[in-house]
This record gives C-alpha cells, structure tokens and sequence, in this order.
C-alpha cells in the first residue's frame, strides 16, 4: 500500500533509479520483456486455442440459423421425419422456429490433397420464414438476397450448392460451375450457386462450409427422411426464462426417451467436455513455459538487486524506508510484467494461429470438425494472460525486493559480502517435504469432472510437487558440486575456479538451475509419456489392424466423418472374387447418461472368426451372446468414464425403445477418450435404422495381386480411401505423431527459454565480477582459462539441471502414464523410457549450455580491465 | 636469493600512453632491477595504475617499449602475456581481490596452479609461506571470514609464492590501518627480497615509499625520478 504523499518520491525514484537503468541496459532489458512476452504468448495463444476448439464445436451451427436457443438430436444414430413432427407437434403452441438439418462431411481434390468441408443441409423454407419475420433490417437484406439470387429456383435443381466468398475465392468458384465433391462413398457433382444465402451472420464467412438445402441434400446423400439435428430459434423478445424454461419443459414432455435436448450452454458443454482432458494437458504445459519466463523475471530483478546493493544502501542511509525499497522493486516487477504481458499478446497474434493449426489438427482427427478460422482474441482471455503476467511478475519480484529492503545502510557494507545466499538446510527441507505431498497426492481419487473422466487434480499437484522438489534437491546438492568434482578442481584452475562459485552459490544459480530442470524434466516426461504411448499403441495398431486392405471414405481423416460407406457399395466391395474374408464396421455418436460417446456394430462372426481386439484380461469366452442384442464389449476408455467393467449392465435409449445390455468384455481402444461400446452390427443396424458403415477389412486371397486389387478399386470407387494394411498402420502412426506436434512445441518454447535463463545468469554474474576478472587475467590467466571458468560454471550447472531434470522427467512421466492418462483419457499404457532420447535430450540441453556460457564467457573474458578504485 | 637473471626486471623506454587529446605519460623511462624496490608516487588520476596496467600488457601503448625480465612483451601474444605473468609477475591490490568462493589456501595456491606445480609441491610452498606468514591457522577460511590484515597477507601470499621476478603492488596498505599496513610492508619487502625479485609499488604514502630504494613521481604526464 503506498501512503499519501510517497507516490511522488516512488515515481522519482523510479525514473532516476529504474528507469534510468533500463535506459542505460537497454539490450538487456529488451532482452528480458522478450522472455516475459513469450512466455506470455505462448500462455495466451493455447488459451486462444483452447478456446476456439470449444467455439468451433458450435460455430457451424449458428452460421445458417443464427444462435438457437435449444437443439434436438437423437441419443443414437439420427433423428427421422416422425421426431421433426413430434417436435413441430410439442411447439405448436410457442413462436419457437425449427430448424431441421443434417450435417455431413464432403471433401473436394485438389492437386495433391483434398480440403474437407463440413456440409449442411438446412431447410430453405424454414430458414427464410424464419429470417423474413426476424427484423426489419433482416427483411431488407434477406429479401433482397432472396430476390437477387432466385434461392427458390435452385430448389427445384436438386444439386445447387452455397459456400462463403472466401471458400468460392480460393477454388475460384463461379456461380453456376458444377463441381465434383466426395461425399461418402461416391462422387457426386454439385453445381455451385453463390454466397450462403439466407444467412444469419457473415462472422463466420471464413468458415470451411458447404450449404444446400436439406431435402436436396438428403437425397443425394441417400439420406431421406434423416435429421441430424434440430435447432429451435426463439425470437428475441421471447428468449426469458420464463419462455425458455416452458419450451423446455414442452420438449422434454414430448421426448420419446430417444431426444437429447441440449440448450446452447449446454451444446457448448459438450464440446468442451470432449476436448478436456486434451486442453487441461496443453493448459499446463504453457503454464510450465509461464513459470520458467518468470524465473528469469525473478533471475533479472535479484541480479539488478545485487548489482545495486551500494546504491540500495546509500539510499537507506539517506532515509528511503525499507518499505519504499520494496515498493520500488515490485513496481519494477510488475511494469515489467505489464509491458512484457502487452509484448506478449501482441507476439501471440503471430503465435497462436501457429498453435491453433497443430492443435486443430489433433482436434479434427480426435474429436470433431473444426477450423483455424474460429480463433478470436476474446477479451476474457487477453486480460486473464495479462493480469497473469502482472501477478507472476509481481509474485518473482517479491523475494529481490524483499532482499532489497533488507540491505544494509551502506556503512555495514563489506566487501567480499555474498548477498542472496540462503542457507543450505532449508533446501533439504523443502525436498523431503514436496516429496512427501507429490507422495501424498499420487493416490489421491480424481475430481469429478464434465466430460465422465476424471479430473486428476492428485495427479497434477503430485506432478507440480516433483518439480519443487527436484528444484530443491537441486539447491541442496548444489554446494556439494565442488566436493564432487574435487579431484578435477585440484587439477585445473579452470574447475577450482568455476566450481568453487558453488560453495556460496546466489539466487541467480538456483534460479538458472531451476528453470534447467523444470525445461528438461517438463520435455522428458513428454518424452517417457510420447514413448510410452507410442509402443503401445504400435503394438495394439499392429494386433487390430490385421486385414490385408482397409476401405474407408476420403474424409475420415476427420473424427466427425463417419458412416459414409452405402450398405450397396459395402456389399459390392465385399463381393469381389478376389476377397476370401471381410467385415464391416458401423460407428455412430450414442449418448448414455448425459455422456456423448460411441457405439460401434462389430460382424460377431468375424470377430469370433478373426480375434483381433486387444482385450483386457481375458478375452470373452461368449461373443456369440452379442448377436442377441444383451451384451456388449466395452473399451478401457468407456469402463473408466462410465464406471462399469465385466458382468455389469448399460442401458441405452434407440429408436427401438430402451435396451439393457451386459458387458462381456474390454478391449484397449486408443482412438478417442470417449471410448466406445461395441455391439452386433445386424442389432446397431435396428437400433439406428441406418446400415451404412464407417470401414470395411477386406482379407485377399493368398494369390491376389495387393497393388493391383488396391488400384482397381481405387478407380472404380474414386470417393473411397483403399489403403493396404501397412498404409493404414502409417496413417495411423502419423495422425499420433501429429496429436503431439504441439507438445513438441510447448517443449521447445520451455528448452529455448531455460537456455536463455542459464546465459542471463552468467551474463548478469559476469558483470558483477568484472574486477575479480582483471584480477585473474593479473594473476596470469588468459582470455582463454578465463573463459573456461564461466563455462566450467554453466556447464556444471547445466548438467545438474540435466541430470535432475531426467529424474524429474522419469517421475513425471509416471505420473502422466499412471495417473493422469488414466484419469483422465481412461487408458493404461505399458511404461517405456526411451533411453536414446532422453540421452540426446540431455547432449542437446547441454551443447545448447555450452554454446551459450561459451558466447558469453569469451565475451566478457575480453572485457576491459577493470579496478575498483 | 637473487634472480639468476641480471637484466632488469623493469625496462621501459619511451612510454606514452594518451586517451584522446589528454596525455598520461609521454616519453617514459623506468627501470627497476631485481632485488630493487621501486616507489611510484603521484596524485590520484595521474596514470600510475594506467601505467602498472601497460607494464602488465593489459593494457597497450602508444609508443615505446616495455621489457619484464628481459623479455619484450610487445611481440608476445595473448596466452604468451598471460604466461609471462603467471611466471613473472606477482600482484598485490589495494583492495587484495581475493576470490570470494575460494579458501585462503586456495587462493595462494592459485598462483602455482596457473604455473602447473604438482600438487604435493604446490601443498608444501602454500603452507610453508602460511605459516612464515602467521596465517596458517586460517587455511579453510573464506575471504568474507578474514580480517582486513589477514586478507593482505594472503593477498601477498599469492603474490609470491611462485617466486615472480617482479611484484607489481598498487597501493598495497590503501585498505589497511596503519598497524596492518606497516605490518603489510614489512612482510612484503623481506619476501621480495628473499627471492630476490624487484617491485614496483604505486602508493601514496610516503612511508610506504620510504621502504623503496628508488621513486618515481608521475606528475602532469611526466615521469620523473623523484627525491
């Protein structure tokens, strides 16, 4: 708190005393608000990120009928004419509109890929109603629109197809071109008729996303009398509680049992629910590469305390109170902070788009459709990043400032005085207690949390312990280094030198020390757990992918194309002579309990045929029982979120009424953490009354020519992916790779920094000792032996961080493979340390230290001499 | 013991040194032979230790030339300077510039690391001259655990435990009281004369300077033989 009449002697002294230094640093200051503005960046930008995979799950949504204030889907499968009647039916009586849609996935070639676009069939008539009676300005715009571009007329085409300018700019689409579009199993020619008319906001005009009207589109998709969803838009005026609890209750009245009747927030929900666990991982990641920038904010501020101990001390001896010397370092703290915070969102315009391209990527082939062009610099998020900054920098400038205060007036000053060193037995304390709570919170229950998992908050605290006590055996052991390594101190000077700097080691050398092994041990923890995952799910890609071609449609690289192979095309592909087995697999969206999963409909006999699911425990002795329709197999995933195993009974709702079904068995299934319930396909096929599948497992004849049965098939179903077993395996290797490109990132943010945190150690300490310098270079070192010792110095540091940060990686790797993976994701993994990798981790950290200390000491080797006089 | 060697172990000839227009010293001469200690007076800011610096070859000149012990340090290269001081030269400084993190003895025995003595030998000079110094007690001290006394005596410890031909000493009792400074001087002319090496000695005091057999006085840019 500053006192009346203090504020003009702060601001005084802060433009004489900190600014001033800034001015005259200018390189080194600018050096340190780049460090805050990446860290910053890099908070803010998975912040944006996270928030835009939540946004995208409904932005598609809004796009066509504005926001709607419920919506209707059914709990499997998709909703029929029937429900839209019984829907019309409930609301009859309120303004509501309805909205019937399906959503489909649609593809189009380009010259070496293809671009996935969501396609949404909507209701023209229903939308221009509802438009036309909105506003004035509505009836204006869309009216005119209407006129204009004769909508209507298009109805009539059958194949007319709408898409935003930006879309239409980029292929270089005219109104009136047809073009070739992959949708499901076949091609189908669209003839492109202009912008999305009838639109509700042009926000999303960037969006990746294909219009038509529904009826047009249901039966090209050979989808008739199918609705994925229904929106119900309320007027304005109308939207009270009141009004949205009695539609609510309308609906729900009306609700068959087979109905998930959402409200916005709540659809919002369950995107968010989906993508979770994912977000909460990347979510303390950045916060990792948060704390390691502002450990070089707390390195920076204790070194300017050092630097400034007789300038601190004469001012105490002038009668600046103890209280005003802290206020002055947190002012500094914190408008370094701020100015660093505002660096840093700027810096993550640039930032985040590039996170938001990896994690949408891991997003689009996890969970659901999504696109870059959802991001936007929400307020909430920039001032959550910025306050942040604000307060971890305040909270790294509280110790310098408190040792800045506690400086003597000058005349207790004495030289050779080795300010910020703490005593050594507190360390050892601080050690055995954060072990104890990381202990502790290991066997900690998870939270509950929204999407059925659990939130592994033991897991976190534990994680978040292990690295405040790797840090503080790290400070403890510190002062041991020279004892260690006395054989070779006693040897060269370099060593007794550069060692000796850890018998009174200063706050800048733990602190360096710390961000070290936080970077190390954050990235080899990613590297046990990318190990980890990667053996595993090698081993289980090469168990369940074990047909000789697999069949999918083109858009399947995306998590929400599914179903897309016609029961006829199916049954032609199974049918060739050359196949001597095959199996098809159906996969729908199944809400059970509130949860969204999945339902998959296996072949029973194929299964029981061809045994490929990677089971958990015994495999189940009675799959014949699922051709009945009473039981199920569950994967790992599913038994977590829904806390069922063996023996146990789900209940489901299907257009067939409510069914119980008893689980048989468990399999490992690595693919989504919603995990999936699998049934027979015949029985999925009634319960959904869809028979379209999502795969099919072709096995060849011994004698068939693989490249030439894939080629044909390639020709004949142009719309269709026909990969070969080994293809397949890669596809699936690399879409795991790709889910952790951005860890990848995040790692090298945190490494980069820590690197830099290690040369602004030694940089800021080799200033301090410009005299103990010129006295070395006088007792006849040379520039060379001179630079050794810093290196000497940062190298030893380095390798302890190193050393301690590969410990704390193997313990935090645990952690992720044993707690929070299985919390949160509901799958076990076989632990596997990859010793090359975490050995290069640890050469690469250390010729990056090398590099560094190596700059700088020969710099300041080089340095004129310089006397105290 | 005298230097085996008769050269002098200072010969400076025609020295100049100038930062911009302002001249430290024009055509200095200054010699000191082995054995001899040698006083450089003159008020703050005139360029003594501008000038002990050149002699060091830490710093250059503009003209003239500079011999250590016979050896021209103009020709040399760096890691050449550097060995010509670890083997030559011995420095003391007025505020001793003792290396925080190392012991007493560590500090002293830095001086024969850099000239590669074995360690068993390196053990036997260091306690020896500690305890000819009295500090032998205060071997495993830390610089910051010393008085300011105890200090000076390690600082000339290492000055000379590598038996150098030459001492260069800036103000070496600057940083005492006169007790310990007396003390200092003391300690300092009879190890230098015990092995025989010259000094130079940059001091204001004119006690300190009367222990010299020769002085100096750096005035205006001039150097100057003084009374």
């Amino acid at each position: 708190m500053i006192l009346p009449g203090e504020t003009k002697l702060l601001i005084h002294l802060a433009q004489r005393v900190v600014v001033r230094r800034w001015t005259q640093q200018k390189l080194k200051t600018l050096a340190l608000l780049l460090v805050v503005a990446l860290g910053v960046s890099v908070f803010l930008s998975i912040g944006l990120t996270n928030r835009a995979a939540i946004n995208s799950f409904s932005s598609f949504t809004g796009v066509v009928a504005g926001e709607s204030q419920y919506y209707v889907r059914s709990t499997i499968g998709s909703l029929d004419l029937a429900d839209a009647r019984s829907v019309r039916t409930a609301l009859i009586k309120t303004e509501a509109s309805l909205f019937p849609t399906l959503e489909m996935m649609a593809s189009v070639e380009m010259a070496e890929s293809q671009e996935n676009y969501k396609l949404i069939g909507v209701d023209f008539l229903a939308s221009a109603s509802h438009l036309y009676r909105t506003s004035q300005a509505n009836r204006e715009l869309q009216g005119s629109r209407i006129e204009n571009m004769g909508v209507f007329d298009y109805l009539a085409q059958g194949n007319s197809l709408f898409a935003p300018s930006s879309v239409a700019s980029r292929h270089q689409w005219q109104a009136g071109d047809d073009i070739l579009f992959n949708l499901g199993s076949e091609q189908i020619e669209f003839r492109y008729s202009g912008e999305i008319p009838l639109i509700a906001s042009d926000a999303n005009s960037e969006l990746p996303l294909l219009v038509m009207d529904l009826y047009a589109l249901a039966r090209l998709a050979d989808r008739v009398g199918q609705i994925d969803r229904i929106d119900i838009t309320l007027p304005s005026e109308l939207r009270t509680q009141s009004y949205l609890e009695k539609v609510s209750n309308l609906l729900e009245q009306a609700n068959p049992g087979n109905w998930v009747i959402e409200s916005n927030a709540e659809r919002i929900k369950t995107g968010s629910a989906m993508t979770l666990a994912l977000r909460s991982n990347l979510r303390a990641l950045s916060a990792l590469s948060l704390l390691i920038a502002f450990l070089l904010v707390f390195q920076a501020l204790d070194s300017s305390v050092s630097q400034r101990r007789e300038e601190i001390a004469s001012l105490r001896s002038l009668g600046v109170t103890v209280r005003q010397i802290r206020l002055l370092w947190l002012l500094e703290a914190a408008v370094i902070g701020a100015l660093g915070g505002v660096a840093g969102i700027a810096l993550a315009s640039l930032t985040a788009r590039f996170f938001s391209g990896m994690v949408n990527e891991t997003v689009n082939a996890l969970y659901y459709f999504t696109a870059d062009d959802t991001l936007d610099y929400a307020y909430g998020e920039i001032g959550l990043a910025w306050v942040t900054a604000i307060a971890a920098s305040i909270l790294a400038g509280w110790f310098p400032a408190r040792a800045a205060s506690l400086t003597p007036p000058a005349q207790l000053l004495k030289k050779n005085a080795l300010l910020g060193q703490a005593r050594r037995a507190i360390f050892g304390k601080i050690a055995v207690l954060t072990g104890v709570l990381g202990a502790a919170a290991y066997f900690l229950p998870p939270l509950p949390a929204p999407n059925g998992h659990g939130a592994p908050i033991g897991g976190y605290i534990s994680a978040l312990a292990a690295n405040a006590c790797a840090i503080s055996i790290g400070c403890f052991a510190m002062e041991s280094l020279p004892l260690c390594l006395a054989p070779l101190a006693r040897r060269y000077k370099s060593f007794l030198i550069g060692l000796s700097r850890f018998r009174k080691p200063v706050a800048r050398h733990r602190l360096a020390l710390g961000s070290v092994t936080v970077a190390v041990g954050m990235t080899a923890a990613m590297v046990v757990l990318i190990g980890s995952f990667e053996k595993t799910v090698t081993s289980w890609l090469e168990q369940v992918i074990h047909a000789d071609v697999y069949v999918r449609s083109k858009q399947s690289q995306s998590a929400e194309a599914k179903n897309a192979i016609s029961k006829e095309i199916a049954q032609a592909i199974t049918s060739e002579t050359q196949v001597e087995d095959s199996a098809t697999i159906s996969r729908f969206s199944i809400n059970i309990y509130g949860l969204d999963t999945f339902i998959n409909g296996y072949d029973t006999d194929y299964l029981i045929r061809k045994p490929h699911l990677s089971w958990i425990g015994s495999p189940p002795d009675n799959l014949e029982s699922m051709k009945t329709g009473e039981s199920a197999i569950i994967s790992e995933s599913f038994q977590e979120r829904f806390n069922v195993g063996i023996g146990d009974s789900i209940d489901i709702s299907t257009v067939l009424g409510e069914k119980t079904l008893r689980i048989i068995g468990i399999q490992s299934d690595f693919g989504n953490e919603s995990g999936s319930l699998g049934v027979d396909q015949i029985v999925l096929e009634k319960w959904t009354a869809r028979d379209d599948a999502q795969g099919i497992a072709l096995h060849l004849k011994s004698d068939v020519d693989l490249e030439a049965f894939v080629s044909d098939l390639e020709t004949r179903y142009p719309a269709l992916e026909i990969s070969p077993n080994r293809v397949l395996k890669d596809q699936a290797t690399a879409i795991f790779h790709q889910t952790f490109a951005i860890t990848y990132a995040l790692e090298g943010v945190g490494l980069f920094i820590s690197v830099i945190g290690l040369g602004a150690m030694l940089f800021s300490l080799t200033l301090e000792r410009r005299v103990e310098i010129s006295a070395l270079l006088r007792l006849g070192m040379s520039r060379a032996s001179l630079a050794s010792v810093g290196i000497t110095e940062a190298l030893a540091l380095s390798a302890l961080g190193i050393v301690l940060g590969i410990m704390l990686g193997l313990v935090q790797g645990w952690i992720l493979i044993y707690v929070v993976n299985k919390q949160a994701f509901g799958w076990t993994l076989s632990l596997s340390i990859p010793w090359n990798s975490l050995l290069l981790l640890g050469f690469a950290t250390l010729l990056a230290g090398l590099f560094v200390s190596w700059r700088i000491s020969w710099w300041s080797s080089g340095l004129p001499a310089q006397q105290e006089e | 013991m005298l230097n085996s060697s008769q050269a002098p172990v200072i010969d400076a000839k025609g020295l100049t040194k100038s930062f911009g227009e302002r001249i430290l010293f024009a055509d200095a001469e200054l010699r000191v032979e082995p054995g001899q200690l040698v006083a450089l007076l003159g008020p703050s800011g005139a360029g003594k230790s501008t000038l002990l610096n050149c002699l060091e070859g830490l710093e250059t000149i503009d003209s003239g030339t500079i011999e250590i012990a016979g050896q021209s340090i103009a020709a040399l290269t760096e890691p050449e300077l550097a060995k010509l001081r670890s083997n030559q030269i011995g420095t003391v400084f007025q505020f001793f510039h003792l290396l925080p993190t190392l012991t007493a003895f560590e500090n002293i025995e830095l001086s024969l690391l850099l000239k590669q003595v074995t360690p068993h030998e390196r053990y036997e000079r260091v306690d020896g001259l500690m305890k000819q110094l009295g500090i032998s007690h205060r071997q495993e001290a830390f610089p910051s655990e010393l008085s300011g006394g105890e200090m000076q005596r390690v600082a000339i410890a290492r000055a000379i435990v590598h038996k150098p031909s030459v001492i260069f000493a800036d103000e070496p009792t600057g940083n005492l009281d006169s007790k310990s400074g007396l003390e200092a001087l003391e300690i300092l002319t009879q190890l230098c004369s015990n092995i025989g090496a010259g000094m130079l000695m940059v001091t204001h005091s004119e006690t300190a300077a009367s222990y010299c057999s020769r002085k100096y006085s750096l005035v205006d840019g001039s150097l100057e033989p003084a009374s």
